[in-house]
């Protein structure tokens, strides 16, 4: 039994539901939406619960972001509010160079995300997985993600008080004329601060769910393949790999839907350390200009368009994906 | 891996609230206003007559230019101040404000409270919201359309003057001119409080008022004693040579901790405007004018030359640990925390007068805000305003009431006893007598009670730079931009200061932060203030 | 799972590592796991140690000298703090296993590859993760419902969350078509083949999540503060969040206040925060662990 996803996109099987028609011999060239909708109404209603919170609790006020048009102030209903058109977004498009310095900030950053930080909690996840002791694996596991918990305002201080220019190893280095770390505050070493801020806090916690697919192998396979006489090396290759690959793509695709939100409470946090030229991004952007007075139209026209923008992006890379085979989010029918 | 929909909506909720970021650390709007939507032009409104009242006589009475008012002891009878019940017919009264320490059991199980309701005729149904997220509250509130009958009114809302004229009952009948003075203790007040309440030609809200001497340089007067420098510059070059002989960075010590503090205060030495400086009509502001550029210049050469502690840029530092640990000589604080330094740290709290840069006297201190807030009334009828008004009186009870005792210190034997003249609360005060009434109205604050010593120090510093008190001309004025655009413009102008004093950014960059802060509201509301005094003329 | 040894010596499917490798290994997940613990280790500290250390410490202390639980006793005193963590408990598992019970089924719904309607309703679902209303719409639509000061408004709104539908779909869609496909031949309806088949092969995503639901409401403070007026309603997270102030505002401090300092208090809430996820987590790791997959399956 090989694991292949691709075997679960086989051409729809027919369903057994008591009183469908025999199906190979009857269904239509083209299924017809009725017959379907006959065929999958059970399942339809399994997923009306989940269905129904979703657009009472997710689309309804997505009504509001109408105020992204208007120029709201809280004592006026969302009715009152008069029409300003595109005026909210005047902030984005204006093109001016601080605004492109935060759009390529992002870029980069979201970049590094991907490429750097990414693949860590894989690389974690893949050195868990070839533990022989569960018990050491747990307890490994359980002190990589506590980082995750901690907020990034604790996060910022603790980072601080041991790597910055009067924190614990600086001190110690100015007072045995060492050599000193000026890592905090240093706009040219940002980049690299806030990669490993996120890495140091969230690889742990990444690995949670490449650990739950890598536990879905049938160890057989593992045997089969050292029967074969292969080592660890082809096991992870041929198995373990292609077990987690569909989640990696899964997984990136949904990324890049969040390509220009770059943590944001990190980035404001830090951000006087190092100006505003090395660390703006689009979200500390906007909220310097406008979302700091609570500009409630700004902040809904600035959601809107990083999410059409998203939506374009994943809707994109899941085409590619398929043009690798991957199912990738979701599949052509 | 993070969660999306969380991540994002926490964005999303954080920069719906997100001026409470800014307000947390500072509360330097200028507020108040004469005119408004509402009126059109406006006439002055008569602000409540100034009654200190007489209930109950301070060891250092307050005085007319607004030094506080300093007690070395409680005093050993308190003077009851109501006979009848406040709230007497008032039934509920729901509050939203703010909350600044642990919350407290509730109601139910809080016999603190309770006694509260017993004392008032009335129950109090206060919705206590942490600091930080304060703005977000209230902007919500505000947009359901559902005001409970008090609100605190944070000083960094946006559309302030509009959500008080259309939302908040116009209490100008029932305070203004001698109105107040059935209110004695809203009377006692001082005046320059009532400012920010002032809107179109109306009072619409009850302030919660704060000493005019702002903010303090706090020094570590026993360090600069044993290194035998002098306690009182009496010029920026004195200053700057205390300064560097405070400053051995191999010894894990520096001069300052904070960039915006130092430029202020250099700025005071220079003579920099108090926000606004207003000649003949026109106002300048401080960011414009020559001395301000000075002051940043002047820092940044200090920057330079190592004064600062190394994290200063990060704006993160426990400032008043590293204060009470000694790396941090001078550190600038809100004049209550004297005492808190003083008690949690076994140090010598001192603070240093600004002297004129040139020497030649003190430099006039820069006036801090009067009102921490302003607590609003929602509009309804007027004996529910009346009722209203009368709690809050209750509230503003001052020290040497018994009213201020079971306030801030709950029922004695039960929440506090007291021990050599002062109370000291029990386990169950440390818990029950957390509400935040002082933050819906409270008696302006006054020095000690405390040890003598510390009380004297801080009226000898107030007694020497109040009388130069320099105030900022726009306070009783209204400009929308100001405060729409708070936010904005101060973070022009911080940033701008943060990456000349860096280093990163030449002074000259400053003319151009300049530019931009005039273009982004600066100029907009110069042109409010300027038609705001003209109208009240 | 041991196969009776015909060919190589094999622990758990695999054949034990080099020594030189094992130690590289080690050592790596030594320095991971350092890296992580030291400054935690500065957390617990922090909140153990008195004023005097940390004042002479800047604020972060690595040992405590003088340990004290006073910053433990401050939070906890009052009941208040032991109250919010019942209804913490309770939000955190009324909505975890909603939320496990809720996702699954739409997940599976839509997994299910030509079913009707699958591809918009999965557009659909997909958009709430990249579009959100904002602050005061919520609350609007909270106020509506007449949710506010009821548990239901933190229970709800997060209840599905796009991306975990998602993931488990895809889970969900991995699981070999051969077996689905006998099940139907037996005659199973949808309802069958969810419970007997996807779920029990599924014990690792749902407890995935499990897990992240369970931490967000847990962690969660921000509807609580926006929708619950009372404070007895109110969960752990923003309970704690009024015991440390940034920048501590002006005010008067009350007399014969011995309060623990700013920075014990910070890092106490948060082991106060961390302890019960630390205690749930074993139960559902177990479901991490390899060779859940019961090769019995098949067939």
């Amino acid at each position: 039994m090989a694991p292949t996803e691709l075997a679960a996109t086989a051409a729809p099987a027919a369903r057994g539901t008591p009183d469908a028609p025999p199906p190979a011999a009857r269904r239509p060239r083209q299924a017809s939406w009725r017959w379907r909708l006959r065929r999958d109404w059970f399942l339809l209603l399994l997923g009306l619960p989940g269905l129904l919170l979703v657009v009472l609790f997710h689309y309804v006020p997505l009504a509001g972001n109408v105020i992204a048009f208007k120029d709201y102030r809280p004592y006026l209903t969302v009715w009152e509010a008069p029409w300003v058109g595109f005026e909210n977004f005047r902030v984005i498009y204006e093109g001016d160079p601080a605004f492109l310095n935060a759009l390529t900030n992002t870029l980069v950053i979201s970049l590094i995300q991907i490429v750097v930080v990414f693949p860590v909690p894989i690389a974690l996840a893949l050195l868990l997985n070839s533990l022989l002791s569960e018990r050491v694996k747990r307890v490994v596991q359980s002190v990589l993600y506590l980082p995750h918990f901690m907020s990034w305002v604790v996060v910022v201080a603790v980072f601080q008080q041991l790597l910055g220019n009067a924190g614990l190893y600086n001190t110690w280095a100015r007072a045995h004329d060492l050599p000193l770390l000026h890592l905090i505050g240093n706009a040219d070493l940002f980049l690299p601060l806030i990669t490993s801020q996120a890495i140091w806090k969230d690889a742990g916690w990444g690995t949670i769910i490449f650990l739950a697919a890598m536990s879905r192998v049938d160890l057989e396979l593992y045997e089969a393949v050292a029967v074969d006489g292969g080592g660890r090396m082809r096991q992870l290759w041929h198995v373990t790999l292609p077990a987690i690959r569909s989640v990696i793509v899964l997984l990136l695709i949904l990324k890049l839907g969040d390509v220009l939100t770059v943590g944001f409470e990190q980035i404001i946090l830090q951000q006087a350390a190092v100006g505003q030229d090395a660390s703006e991004v689009l979200d500390t952007y906007v909220y310097n200009r406008g979302i700091i007075d609570g500009n409630f139209g700004m902040a809904a026209a600035v959601g809107l368009v990083k999410g059409v923008v998203g939506l374009g992006l994943v809707l994109a890379a899941n085409k590619i994906a398929h043009l690798f085979g991957e199912r990738g989010l979701y599949s052509r029918w | 891996m993070r969660n999306p929909p969380l991540s994002r909506r926490r964005f999303l909720a954080m920069t719906g609230g997100a001026a409470a970021l800014a307000a947390g650390s500072g509360l330097l709007a200028a507020c108040g206003g004469s005119t408004a939507p509402r009126t059109g032009g406006a006439g002055s409104v008569a602000m409540p007559d100034y009654v200190p009242t007489t209930l109950v006589t301070p060891d250092l009475p307050a005085t007319a230019d607004g030094v506080m008012a300093g007690f070395y002891r409680y005093p050993a009878n308190p003077a009851t101040a109501f006979t009848t019940k406040p709230g007497e017919g008032a039934g509920t009264v729901s509050i939203l404000t703010n909350i600044l320490n642990p919350v407290p059991p509730s109601a139910g199980a809080n016999a603190y409270w309770q006694e509260l309701h017993n004392r008032l005729g009335a129950t109090l149904d206060i919705t206590m919201t942490p600091q930080a997220d304060y703005l977000s509250k209230l902007s919500t509130v505000i947009a359901s359309g559902d005001l409970p009958d008090l609100t605190l009114i944070s000083a960094r809302l946006a559309h302030k003057a509009d959500v008080l004229t259309r939302l908040c009952a116009d209490l100008s009948e029932f305070l203004g001119g001698s109105a107040v003075r059935q209110y004695p203790f809203l009377a006692s007040i001082p005046t320059d409080a009532w400012l920010p309440t002032a809107y179109g030609g109306g009072i619409f809200a009850v302030p919660i008022p704060r000493a005019v001497v702002g903010t303090i340089m706090f020094t570590r007067t026993d360090l600069v004693r044993a290194r035998g420098l002098d306690p009182e510059p009496a010029s920026y070059a004195d200053f700057l040579a205390v300064a560097k002989g405070l400053t051995d960075a191999r010894g894990n010590r520096w001069a300052f901790g904070s960039v915006k503090g130092v430029i202020t205060f250099v700025g005071t030495m220079l003579g920099v405007p108090n926000v606004w400086r207003e000649e003949g009509g026109r106002f300048t502001s401080e960011h414009e004018t020559e001395e301000r550029k000075e002051a940043i210049a002047r820092t940044a050469r200090m920057f330079a030359d190592g004064l600062f502690h190394p994290d200063t840029m990060g704006g993160r530092l426990q400032g008043r640990d590293l204060f009470g640990n000694g790396t941090l000589a001078f550190n600038p604080d809100g004049y209550a925390a004297w005492d808190t330094l003083a008690k949690t740290y076994p140090v010598e709290v001192g603070a240093t007068v600004a002297p004129k840069a040139d020497g030649g006297g003190t430099a006039r201190h820069r006036a801090g805000t009067t009102a921490f807030a302003i607590t609003a009334i929602k509009k309804t009828d007027k004996s529910r305003i009346e009722q209203l008004l009368r709690i809050c009186d209750w509230l503003a009870a001052p020290l040497g009431t018994s009213e201020y005792m079971f306030r801030k210190f709950g029922v004695e034997g039960t929440h506090y006893t007291m021990e050599d003249g002062a109370p000291v609360l029990t386990d169950k005060g440390k818990v029950e007598v957390k509400l935040p009434l002082e933050y819906v109205v409270d008696a302006p604050h006054v020095l000690g009670p405390g040890d003598r010593a510390r009380v004297d120090a801080q009226r000898a510093y107030q007694e020497k730079v109040v009388p130069t008190i320099l105030r900022n001309p726009a306070e009783g004025l209204y400009s929308a931009t100001a405060t729409d655009k708070a936010g904005e413009l101060s973070k022009i102008i911080d940033t701008a200061e943060l990456d000349i004093v860096s280093g990163r950014k030449p002074i000259g960059h400053w003319d151009e932060a300049v530019a931009a802060w005039r273009t982004a509201g600066g100029d907009a509301a110069r042109a409010e203030y300027e038609k705001a005094l003209a109208d009240k003329a | 799972m041991v196969t009776a040894s015909r060919g190589p010596r094999l622990v758990n499917g695999m054949p034990p590592p080099h020594p030189v490798v094992r130690a590289v290994k080690g050592l790596v997940l030594l320095l991971c796991c350092a890296v992580v613990v030291v400054p935690f280790v500065g957390v617990v500290s922090t909140s153990l140690a008195d004023q005097q250390q940390i004042t002479e410490a800047g604020g972060y202390v690595l040992w405590p000298s003088n340990p004290s639980l006073d910053a433990y006793a401050a939070i906890f005193r009052g009941g208040v703090v032991t109250r919010a963590t019942l209804v913490s408990i309770g939000v955190t598992l009324v909505g975890s296993l909603l939320s496990v019970a809720v996702v699954a089924l739409l997940a599976y719904s839509l997994s299910r590859p030509g079913s009707f309607g699958h591809r918009p309703i999965l557009l659909v679902v997909l958009v709430t993760m990249l579009f959100n209303a904002g602050m005061i719409p919520n609350y609007l639509l909270i106020k509506q419902l007449g949710l506010i000061d009821s548990w239901w408004a933190l229970i709800l709104p997060p209840l599905v969350s796009a991306f975990q539908v998602i993931i488990v779909r895809a889970f969900f869609m991995e699981v070999p078509a051969e077996i689905v496909d006998a099940a139907r031949i037996d005659g199973a309806g949808e309802l069958q083949i969810l419970t007997r088949i996807m779920l029990p092969l599924s014990k690792a995503v749902l407890a995935v999540v499990a897990l992240f639901q369970a931490v967000a409401y847990w962690s969660a403070f921000f509807n609580a503060m926006l929708y619950l007026n009372s404070t007895d309603k109110w969960p752990l997270q923003l309970v704690l969040r009024t015991y440390v102030v940034d920048n501590a505002a002006i005010g008067t401090d009350l007399p014969g206040e011995v309060v623990p300092p700013q920075q014990s208090l910070q890092m106490a809430i948060l082991v106060v925060s961390l302890v019960p996820i630390l205690l749930v987590y074993p139960f559902l790791q177990k479901h991490f662990a390899k060779g859940v997959v019961i090769g019995a399956v098949k067939g």
